[in-house]
């Protein structure tokens, strides 16, 4: 059958196939679809860049240095820390939205909103390659399209991993199940296998797709299954992807899992596995509800064990059981139901707490393995639609359930995705929902010290920095062994200028942390330099010795450069200040600290001339810079123009740069 | 046929803009603006 064919009738298994004479044209249905969820996710243009954006994004120097990408494949992205180096296929991406849409939130949005519209096309695209009619396939990409525990994955930038591997990962079933429908099936098996390759590299848990794959041809619920020695060929094919992304890992990690055993982050290290497992089984129950009926999703949860002979554990195991029994039983009858079941099962294995994580549970994780479940959930809403259209005699009642579940979908969608506008609301929410979380506290008292870097009225900032002290308190007593609650305290001390409390804070905070230390170290080489009861000389190398550890494992840190640069020009090496502000202003052109403070060492050397062509080479950084510290600098440089190069005034001046300058 | 799906389609994304505006979470977000130093 033509995968493009709207008859449904045609399908020799149309049991559980909603049936209905559709006079649309797929494409145009398809077209029609993805605009509305275009539409309903397109506020999402004005959010901010969040949570692991400022991480993955703002401050990975990484991205802004095309010319050392060669370091990704090789061990030395590790021993230069990285971010997210296990997905090298991210990387890459990040790295060439970072060239082409710089650090513009809308953009990176845009490119979200668009993957997502782009899984669903895919999805749809699949479906219809296996045969599934098209007001099942087109319901299935409406609930999916519009599915409330999207709203994560699809808000924040940084979980754009999810969107391209679903992406790709589904492209790879399309061609895996064209090819096994046509009479020269290997010119497409090396393109699927490079597509379920790229799938992985985006993240590991798209490795499960070939499985799902296989369940989906297997049982075949909608044409004749195809014979079994290609379908195990295909699929071997597309798990050689999987395979070498994995062989990869082992490679440059010495193990399957990149956040090694004895990581204090992962809950498994400090309770042991059988009480992570008790809970995941609740944490999936919960999943299945919040995909069902989407209420309860937060961008926080608290991780906890579970014992196994708890009431909560035994229901929620004896539910997802019977369920899984029923999918496998039911296979030869029900074989969409079926697919529906074992698929999100399998779908689910990678993130289900069997492998160590960081997290133990989040609505992202759900992105891949809500795809079955919305192709069970859309042919229960339309056989309902069917039901009622034929008992009230009202064929327009066919479709009622299901636009039923999608506006309740889209619009729990639509509003949980307001958690993600700003890092200010997005902590809000999660402190709110999950107050238990040492994160979610540490992360607010950090905000609110930041805040108050500029203030000068004395009143309203210790007032807020008590507020702020309150949430570091509550945040080192929920979690005393984790490394934020003691960065909060180390920022409030700094912002109360008490150096030797900083730095105790800081040096605790590096005890306890296992990875992405790089402001941690920044800040230890900072305080260290004004260390009361300390020699000069010591203070220098307490200084030095926290940079140079900071410089060896971070080298794409631009706040350890710009701190480098700080230390040396206070220490007075200019040269050393000079290359450390370059450095750190070629690893995050964005930020004003390091152009302003390159600016005032030119000024420092004598060099107001060379101060104006620097400042005419950046003119975007200049203009985001703090508008205080321009006027300052401005200033400066106009004393230093009439002491060092007073025949340069009228050419050299900042104002003739900028004319709008205050 | 068509009318009517477009028509369908137009309902529900009133209903889901309408919807949404229920939906949005009430809590106030951290105030991490200063405006100590500004005109107002």
């Amino acid at each position: 059958m033509d995968p493009a064919s709207p008859e449904p009738h045609l399908s020799p298994r149309t049991a559980e196939s909603p049936s209905l004479d559709v006079a649309l044209r797929p494409n145009i249905v398809l077209a029609a679809l993805l605009t509305l969820i275009g539409l309903v996710l397109t506020p999402q243009l004005g959010f901010g860049l969040v949570y692991d954006d400022g991480w993955t994004l703002v401050t990975n120097g990484f991205l802004r240095v095309p010319a050392e990408l060669g370091a990704l494949f090789s061990p030395e992205a590790i021993t230069r820390n990285i971010p997210d180096a296990f997905r090298p296929g991210l990387v890459l991406f990040d790295v060439l939205s970072y060239q082409l849409l710089g650090l513009d939130p809308r953009w990176h949005h845009a490119v979200s909103i668009a993957l997502h519209l782009g899984v669903c096309a895919a999805l749809a695209a699949w479906l219809r390659r296996l045969g599934a009619p098209l007001i099942l396939w087109a319901a299935t990409v409406t609930l999916f399209g519009l599915l409330a525990i999207h709203a994560e994955a699809i808000a924040v930038v940084s979980f754009r991993e999810d969107l391209l591997a679903a992406l790709l990962g589904l492209l790879a079933c399309t061609v895996a199940s064209a090819a096994v429908r046509s009479r020269r099936t290997w010119p497409l098996a090396p393109l699927a296998a490079l597509l379920s390759l790229g799938a992985c590299a985006m993240k590991q848990s798209a490795a499960a797709l070939p499985l799902l794959w296989l369940l989906a041809e297997a049982l075949a619920p909608w044409q004749t299954r195809r014979p079994w020695p290609r379908l195990l060929g295909l699929a071997g094919t597309l798990l050689l992807g999987a395979a070498a992304l994995m062989a990869f890992t082992v490679w440059l990690y010495g193990d399957l899992s990149p956040y090694g055993a004895a990581n204090p982050r992962l809950f498994v290290t400090r309770t042991g596995l059988a009480p992570v497992l008790a809970m995941s089984t609740q944490i999936h129950l919960s999943y299945l509800q919040q995909i069902v009926l989407p209420f309860g999703l937060s961008p926080e949860y608290v991780d906890a064990g579970a014992r196994w002979d708890e009431p909560a554990t035994l229901l929620a195991s004896a539910a997802l059981l019977s369920l899984l029994l029923y999918g496998l039983t039911r296979a030869h009858a029900r074989p969409l139901a079926c697919l529906a079941i074992v698929g999100a099962f399998i779908l689910a294995l990678p993130t289900s707490n069997l492998a160590p994580m960081p997290n133990m549970r989040a609505d992202r994780f759900m992105y891949l393995p809500s795809l079955p479940i919305c192709l069970g959930l859309a042919a229960l809403a339309l056989a309902a639609g069917r039901h009622l259209a034929t008992t009230l005699a009202r064929p327009a009642l066919l479709l009622a359930p299901l636009a039923a579940l999608a506006i309740l979908q889209g619009a729990v969608l639509a509003g949980t995705a307001f958690n993600y506008r700003s890092n200010g609301q997005l902590w809000a929410v999660a402190r709110a929902l999950a107050p238990g979380s040492a994160r979610a506290q540490a992360s607010t008292g950090e905000l609110l010290i930041a805040s108050q870097d500029t203030t000068t009225d004395k009143a309203r900032r210790a007032a807020v920095l008590a507020r702020a002290e309150a949430h570091c308190i509550h945040a080192e007593r929920l979690d005393p062994h984790y490394e934020l609650p003691q960065l909060c305290f180390a920022r409030l001390a700094a912002a109360r200028q008490d150096w030797r409390e900083a730095r105790r804070r800081f040096a605790a905070a590096l005890t306890h942390s296992p990875d992405r230390n790089a402001r941690i170290l920044a800040g230890l080489a900072q305080t260290s330099l004004d260390l009361p009861g300390h020699s000069e000389d010591q203070r220098r190398q307490l200084a030095l010795a926290a940079l140079e550890r900071g410089l060896h494992e971070y080298p794409y840190s631009p706040e350890l450069h710009d701190v480098a640069g700080q230390i040396f020009h206070r220490l007075g090496d200019p040269s050393q200040a000079l290359e450390h502000y370059r450095r750190a202003l070629t690893l995050a052109p964005e930020r004003g600290e390091p152009l302003l403070a390159q600016l005032a060492l030119l000024l420092d050397l004598g060099l107001p001339v060379a101060a104006k062509h620097l400042l005419a080479a950046h003119p975007q950084t200049w203009l985001a810079a703090d508008p205080i510290d321009r006027t300052a600098l401005i200033a400066r440089q106009r004393d230093a123009l009439q002491l060092f190069a007073p025949t340069m005034i009228l050419s050299a001046d900042l104002v003739g740069v900028f004319p709008n300058e205050p | 046929m068509n009318r009517k799906f477009f028509t369908l389609l137009l309902l529900a994304a009133m209903m889901i803009a309408a919807g949404s505006m229920a939906c949005v979470n009430t809590v106030t977000a951290i105030e991490i603006t200063d405006e100590t130093d500004s005109a107002t």
